[in-house]
């Protein structure tokens, strides 16, 4: 491996920064990110800088333990935002030049790597630099004094700039396990489910509970990651451990050239590196448990639509990732299920709409423009738009009436709701997961997408906000008769003048009413659009 | 007797796009079992002319009829066509195989028996089983091919078919278009490579600014510019600014 040209990392990074800026500046998604994070940082900016002026006087007058906890927190919390942010990022986009061959038949790849990790550092230190300024601001203004906002400076940006290094590096490392890995090449569903459902939701859960936060805290202070508190300590003169504060300074600024070092090595690996393909032995008599499922009783078209969609989605589960949202609506009762240890009554139906609304979006959201470069293909390949329509309903209808059965009975079974409650609650979800692939094909050629979009280093079409948020809407007026009364069943909110059954079997027709009028409405719609859609 | 209808008619076929007129007034004829060349720089009208003919976009004006029936009429025509378009429709995810299964269920499974000999025929056995996504350019345009073959056509639109294939794989998709034109399907063939054109098409046509500016047999065009010119003069003569002063 060869030391990195300054010059060409030099121009590598302000390249990748003009065109982030272009991005941001000449797109509208880029535009409202760039408005929107402004504002959110802006915010933080300013409860940060009063903090620090009010307060930092006070932390500063505190006992060491305080001190060392606070300082620890800060740590803790920085290092894991950037880093954090900065391996998605890396997944994503940043861990590879966009036009690599192009970049790497020009520049040895030292080059390229350190200019790619330098422009990230350039757009962590331009997110951070306003509320670094606000913390160093106020507790200079205030009574902690300059002395102490010296630290916090260097140390704030110290340690963001190691997040960068280490989220990068941990983004290669991924990038090189997907890769290279064949069982993430074989297990590509399972993997993408748990990364992009699992453990979020996980996280998300765990880290609201405020005793888990302070057992991270309490391990954190415990580890070499509080060592920093004891500069802090040092320049208070109340204490610290002069080993520990030359030890965790030497760590932090020698880290940074030893991790930098280490990303370089990591993206000669991962950029190198062929990937893994598996083989898919073809067996001309086998049957799969879709073919067995469907052969014969659907037109042949509607079925291999039907198992095209869920190859693809297992083959590729970044295609129908944007479906997961629906269940990050459960973190609340995810939450009260690890605080209280009880699974709220209402956790079964919730469970049930968020899979009903997830395998409804997932294969049927954007037919059109799903269908990618295939599209003129599909048109011209003698399929009725009914056919084709049906497959992805049922693509999306037969799986989920699965797994929404799974989720109603465990989580009712577990909540210890009433049969007759829980007999509803699966029936209102089941209506919803019929219901919902076909509201979704209609509103999806409502609102057709064809642009893709980056998710993970690869160009999707995801569907568009319009047809998420029309889906949404009609899905929710749908299913909102049969969970209201589904509430006012499972919780006493107030007292209702007829018997439970009457209430949920009132709702429930209401219910399948308005959802079988959209779902028939969405379906002959979206047939008769893709039959006679036109590339214009 | 009566000479059997053209394979695709088209009368006074115009396409605007915002005002931008990419075809105008095209007036067509090609006979069933023929090769038809379809000549033109890029943005003369070609792919516009191919979608329309392949009920992708509607005309703005005129008709069209392909194997006899109206393109507006698109469940009619596309029982009767195939279509290889400049990039090759395949789903990078599915195998080789995969995909071909997949377009033959959705034409009827009584296709399926064709891949095999075809998959041979190209050269794709060995590899039918691995994700398209892991195939070159050459093998994409292959594999798009076979499945534009698949149902043996009346009609077949072929836009660059020999683009990115080496020589062997160049002389395949060759003898191909010879082969399926000797057992009467049409071949509509729009291509930048003119020798291909020259061995291949029984009649060309040169579209230039969305107008038909030449059009015969090979012969009948190289000889209505001087003896011993070649169809990249005549092609170079008729899409120049001032016809005849090359």
């Amino acid at each position: 491996m060869r030391r990195p040209s300054g010059r060409r990392t030099r121009l590598i990074a302000r390249t990748e920064l003009r065109r982030t800026w272009r991005k941001l500046k000449g797109t509208t998604r880029g535009a409202l990110i760039f408005l929107g994070g402004g504002l959110g940082i802006s915010i933080y900016s300013l409860a940060i800088g009063a903090g620090a002026f009010f307060f930092g006087g006070a932390l500063a007058d505190s006992d060491p333990h305080t001190v060392r906890l606070a300082t620890t927190a800060g740590i803790v919390g920085l290092l894991g935002l950037v880093g954090f942010f900065t391996l998605q990022h890396t997944v994503k986009s940043a861990g590879e030049p966009d036009a690599a061959d192009g970049l790497l038949t020009t520049v040895p790849y030292e080059d390229a790597a350190a200019g790619l990790l330098a422009a990230e550092a350039g757009r962590v230190s331009l997110a951070l630099a306003i509320p670094i300024v606000a913390l160093v601001g106020g507790l200079a203004a205030g009574d902690a004094g300059v002395l102490v906002a010296l630290v916090a400076l260097v140390g704030s940006v110290a340690v963001a700039l190691l997040g960068t290094v280490l989220g990068f590096g941990l983004g290669l490392v991924t990038k090189l396990v997907a890769n290279r890995s064949a069982f993430v090449a074989s297990h590509r569903a399972s993997v993408g489910a748990a990364v992009s459902l699992i453990l979020p939701l996980g996280w998300v859960a765990m880290t609201a509970v405020p005793t888990v936060q302070l057992r991270v805290l309490q391990l954190a202070t415990q580890s070499p990651l509080s060592w920093p508190a004891d500069v802090v300590l040092l320049v208070l003169g109340t204490g610290g451990n002069s080993v520990a504060a030359v030890v965790a300074t030497a760590g932090i600024f020698g880290a940074l050239p030893v991790g930098a070092v280490a990303c370089l090595w990591l993206a000669g690996r991962a950029w190198y590196a062929d990937p893994v393909q598996p083989d898919h032995e073809f067996d001309a008599d086998e049957r799969t448990l879709s073919d067995r499922l469907l052969a014969g009783r659907v037109p042949t078209a509607t079925r291999v639509v039907a198992q095209k969609s869920w190859l693809r989605a297992k083959r590729a589960p970044v295609t129908v990732q944007f479906a997961v949202m629906p269940f990050f609506f459960l973190v609340y009762h995810l939450q009260i299920v690890i605080l209280e240890r009880v699974v709220p009554p209402t956790l079964p139906l919730s469970a049930g709409l968020a899979s009903a609304a997830a395998f409804g979006a997932a294969f049927s959201l954007n037919p059109l423009g799903g269908e990618e470069g295939v599209l003129p293909l599909t048109l011209t390949a003698n399929v009725s738009g009914r056919a084709f329509v049906t497959g992805l309903v049922l693509a999306g209808a037969l799986p989920g009436v699965v797994v929404t059965t799974l989720l109603v009975v465990g989580l009712g079974v577990a909540a210890g709701t009433p049969p007759i409650t829980l007999a509803a609650g699966l029936t209102i979800a089941l209506v919803a997961t019929l219901a919902a692939p076909a509201i979704a094909v209609g509103t999806g050629v409502v609102f057709p997408k064809f642009e893709s979009s980056s998710v993970q280093g690869r160009e999707v079409v995801v569907p568009s906000g319009w047809a998420f948020g029309l889906y949404f809407l009609v899905l929710g007026v749908a299913v909102a008769p049969a969970s209201l009364a589904y509430l006012l069943a499972v919780r006493d909110i107030f007292a209702i003048p007829f018997d439970t059954l009457w209430l949920l079997s009132g709702g429930l027709v209401a219910t399948v009413a308005i959802a079988g009028a959209g779902a028939v409405a969405g379906f002959l719609y979206a047939a008769n659009r893709v039959a006679t859609y036109r590339l214009d | 007797m009566c000479p059997p209808a053209p394979a695709i008619v088209t009368e006074g076929l115009t396409k605007r796009y915002s005002g931008v007129s990419a075809i105008a007034d095209l007036d067509l004829t090609v006979p069933r079992g023929s090769v038809f060349g379809f000549l033109g720089p890029n943005g003369a009208g070609k792919t516009s002319t191919i979608r329309i003919l392949t009920t992708l976009t509607n005309p703005t004006s005129g008709t069209a009829r392909v194997a006899g029936e109206s393109v507006a009429d698109r469940a009619a025509v596309v029982e009767h066509i195939g279509f290889l378009p400049e990039e090759p429709p395949l789903y990078d995810e599915l195998t080789g195989r995969e995909q071909l299964e997949y377009v033959a269920g959705l034409r009827g499974h009584e296709y399926w028996g064709r891949v095999e000999s075809l998959l041979d025929r190209f050269d794709l056995d060995e590899d039918a089983d691995r994700r398209v996504e892991t195939y070159s350019k050459g093998m994409k345009q292959k594999l798009g091919l076979v499945q534009a073959l698949l149902h043996d056509p009346d009609v077949l639109f072929l836009d660059e078919p020999t683009s990115g294939l080496d020589p062997r794989a160049a002389r395949t998709v060759r003898d191909t278009i010879s082969e399926v034109a000797a057992a009467d399907t049409t071949v509509f063939l729009s291509t930048h490579i003119l020798p291909v054109v020259e061995e291949l098409a029984d009649t060309v046509g040169v579209l230039y600014d969305g107008d038909l500016v030449a059009e015969g047999s090979p012969d009948e065009l190289t000889d209505s510019v001087e003896s011993g010119s070649t169809l990249e003069d005549v092609f170079l003569d008729v899409t120049s600014e001032h016809p005849g002063e090359r």
